[in-house]
C-alpha cells in the first residue's frame, strides 16, 4: 500500500463501514509511511473542522451581539435614519412608525412619506423655525399612524385603498431647500421619525439592479451634509429631478464614504420593473421580517420591520426583490401573499450572490 | 419510529440547506431554557453564551451529517447536547482546580489521538491559505457540503474542478504546516 491508495480518501472522508475501517487500519498500519500520512491528514482535517466550528461560533456570537445592539439602540437608530434621510430631502413624514421608501421608474425621483408627506415647501418652513407646525403635523400623523397600526395587526388593507395615491407621491424635492433645512429639521424632532429615501436605477434581466438604499447607519449629521454636498451619490440622485439625477450618479465616487455605494453610469439608463414602496417600522420583536401590504404589477408596497442598525440596500433581479442588510443578502418573494409576514430568506445561491455583490 | 414535527423538520431542512440564520433563531428560542440549567449548575452568563454557541455548532455539524435522523424533539436533543457540553466543561474546571476527578471515559478521551495534538497549528496555517482554499476546505470538511455546492459557491465550473481544487488546497495546507513546523510540534505528548 502507498499513500496514493484511493481507499485512503474513502477512509478519511468517513465513507467506510466500521468493519471496513478496522480492516483498512490494520492493513495501513503495516506501512508506517502510509499510516503517518493518514494521521497527518486526520490532523489537518480535524484542525479544519475546528477552524470551521470557531468560525461558525463567531458568526453566531456576532449576529447575537448585533441583534442585541440593534435592540438597545433602536431609538437612536430610527432617529438617525430620519436625520440621514432628511438630508437627502426625499420627503419626510414625522411619526414614530417608520419610513416609506419608494422607487419610481418614470421620473427617477423618489419621494417618501408615511401617512403624511411633508412636501418640499412644507418641510423648509418647518425646518426654518416653525416648530408648531411640525408638532401639528406630528399630531395628525400620529393619529393616522395609530389607526394604521391597528389595521396592520389584522389584515392589511391595500395601500391604494387606504391612501390617496397622489398625496403619496409629491413632486420632486428641491435639493437646495432641503439641504439648508437638514440640521434644523433633524434636531427639531425627538419623536421617532419616519422618513425614507430611495435610489433606483438599473434594470436587466440578468443583472442585479441596484434600487437604492435605506441608510440605517448612525452617522453624524454635519458629516453627512458635507459628504453629500461634496459628492454626488446614488442616494442624492434620488432626490434630484430626473436629468440631474442621472448626471449626479455618474459622478458617484467611492471617496464619498462607506455609506455610499458606487454605481456605474450605464446601469442608470435602465429602470426597475416595478416601484417599491417600503415602510420601515420598528416593533418590539427582534427578528427582521417583511410583509407585502399591497401588490400590483407596477408597484409593491412593503413593510420592513426591525431591520436593525445597518444599511438596507435594495436590488432587483428578474423582478425578484433582494435586500442587503449589513453583509447579508436576502430574497423577498414578491409574489408572497399580501398581508402575510415573511421571514427574510438569506440568499444562498452562489450566482445570485455574485450578481448582488457586483450590481 | 419517532415522528418528527413539521416545525422541527423545517429547521432540519434549513440546516441541511446551509442556512446559518436558523441557528440565530434557535439561539433566541432556547436561550431561556438553557440559561436556567446553566445558572442552576454553577454557570454564569459567559458560560451560557459559550455553551449555547457550542451546542448550536454541534447541532449544525450533526444535522448536516448524511445519516442524521432526529429521534426526539429537537428541543430535547438540543438540551441534551447543551447539558453534555456543560458537564464536560464542569469536569474540566474541576480538574483545573486540582480535584481528583478522572473518570474512565476521560482516560479513554486522553488516549484519543485527537486530544494529544495541537490543532491551533492547522488553524494558524489556514490563515496563510488563499481565502478560496480556506473556504473550500471548511465547506467540505466542516459543513460537509457536496462538491456541486462548493463549486457554485466558489465560482468553480464543476464538481470535478472543485474536487481537484480541494485536493490542491489540502496539499497547500500540508506544505505550509510542514514548512513551519516539525512533527514534534503537532503533539502535546508524542506517543
Amino acid at each position: 500500500m502507498d499513500i496514493k491508495d484511493p481507499r485512503i480518501d474513502t477512509y478519511l472522508n468517513g465513507e467506510m463501514t466500521s468493519e471496513e475501517m478496522s480492516q483498512f487500519e490494520a492493513e495501513a498500519k503495516q506501512f508506517p509511511n502510509v499510516w503517518e500520512h493518514i494521521e497527518f491528514q486526520q490532523f489537518m482535517i480535524e484542525g479544519i473542522r475546528r477552524e470551521g466550528a470557531a468560525e461558525l461560533k463567531d458568526f453566531i456570537a456576532n449576529r447575537i451581539t448585533e441583534e442585541e445592539q440593534n435592540y438597545k439602540t433602536g431609538k437612536g437608530l430610527w432617529w438617525s435614519i430620519a436625520a440621514t434621510l432628511t438630508i437627502l430631502a426625499i420627503g419626510v413624514a414625522i411619526n414614530y412608525r417608520g419610513a416609506i421608501f419608494s422607487t419610481d421608474s418614470k421620473n427617477q425621483s423618489m419621494v417618501a412619506a408615511d401617512s403624511t408627506f411633508v412636501s418640499n415647501s412644507d418641510s423648509s418652513i418647518a425646518m426654518n423655525n416653525a416648530e408648531p407646525k411640525v408638532n401639528q403635523n406630528l399630531q395628525s400623523m400620529k393619529e393616522e399612524v395609530n389607526s394604521e397600526m391597528q389595521m396592520q395587526d389584522q389584515a392589511l388593507p391595500p395601500f391604494e385603498e387606504s391612501q390617496n395615491a397622489d398625496d403619496y407621491y409629491p413632486q420632486v424635492v428641491d435639493e437646495n431647500t432641503t439641504s439648508k433645512a437638514d440640521n434644523k429639521l433633524a434636531t427639531a424632532r425627538k419623536d421617532r421619525i419616519a422618513s425614507n429615501e430611495f435610489g433606483k436605477s438599473e434594470q436587466s434581466n440578468t443583472a442585479a439592479m441596484y434600487l437604492g438604499k435605506i441608510n440605517l447607519t448612525p452617522i453624524s449629521i454635519s458629516e453627512t451634509v458635507a459628504k453629500y454636498n461634496a459628492n454626488s451619490t446614488p442616494m442624492k440622485s434620488v432626490a434630484k429631478p430626473t436629468s440631474q439625477g442621472i448626471a449626479a450618479d455618474t459622478t458617484a465616487t467611492e471617496t464619498s464614504g462607506t455609506n455610499v455605494r458606487r454605481k456605474a453610469k450605464s446601469k442608470l439608463d435602465r429602470t426597475p420593473s416595478k416601484k417599491y414602496l417600503i415602510t420601515l417600522i420598528e416593533q418590539g420583536g427582534e427578528s427582521t421580517w417583511l410583509m407585502v401590504v399591497a401588490n400590483t404589477e407596477s408597484q409593491s408596497n412593503l413593510t420592513l420591520c426591525n431591520a436593525g442598525s445597518m444599511d438596507v440596500l435594495l436590488f432587483e433581479i428578474n423582478q425578484q426583490l433582494y435586500l442587503q442588510l449589513g453583509e447579508q443578502y436576502y430574497n423577498y418573494p414578491i409574489s408572497a401573499l399580501v398581508g402575510v409576514k415573511q421571514k427574510l430568506v438569506p440568499v444562498t445561491n452562489a450566482s445570485t450572490l455574485k450578481l448582488l455583490k457586483n450590481p | 419510529m419517532y415522528q418528527v414535527s413539521q416545525l422541527d423538520l423545517k429547521i432540519i431542512d434549513r440546516i441541511r440547506e446551509g442556512d446559518r440564520e436558523v441557528l440565530i433563531e434557535l439561539y433566541k428560542e432556547y436561550e431561556g431554557m438553557i440559561s436556567g440549567y446553566i445558572h442552576n449548575n454553577s454557570g454564569n452568563e459567559d458560560d451560557l453564551q459559550d455553551i449555547l454557541q457550542d451546542t448550536l455548532v454541534a447541532i449544525w455539524q450533526n444535522v448536516r451529517k448524511p445519516d442524521f435522523q432526529l429521534s426526539a424533539k429537537l428541543s430535547t436533543y438540543l438540551f441534551a447536547i447543551a447539558k453534555n457540553l456543560w458537564l464536560k466543561q464542569l469536569d474540566k474546571k474541576k480538574r483545573l482546580k486540582g480535584e481528583n476527578f478522572i473518570t474512565g471515559r476521560e482516560v479513554a478521551e486522553t488516549a484519543d489521538i485527537a486530544q494529544n495534538m495541537d490543532y491551533s497549528i492547522v488553524r494558524k496555517a489556514m490563515d496563510l491559505l488563499q481565502d478560496k482554499c480556506r473556504n473550500i476546505l471548511i465547506m467540505f470538511y466542516f459543513d460537509g457540503f457536496d462538491m456541486d455546492t462548493i463549486a457554485k459557491a466558489n465560482g468553480l465550473s464543476s464538481a470535478t474542478v472543485a474536487k481537484a481544487k480541494k485536493y490542491q488546497c489540502l496539499k497547500g495546507l500540508e506544505t505550509i504546516i510542514k514548512q513551519n513546523y516539525t512533527s514534534s510540534d503537532f503533539y502535546f505528548n508524542k506517543p
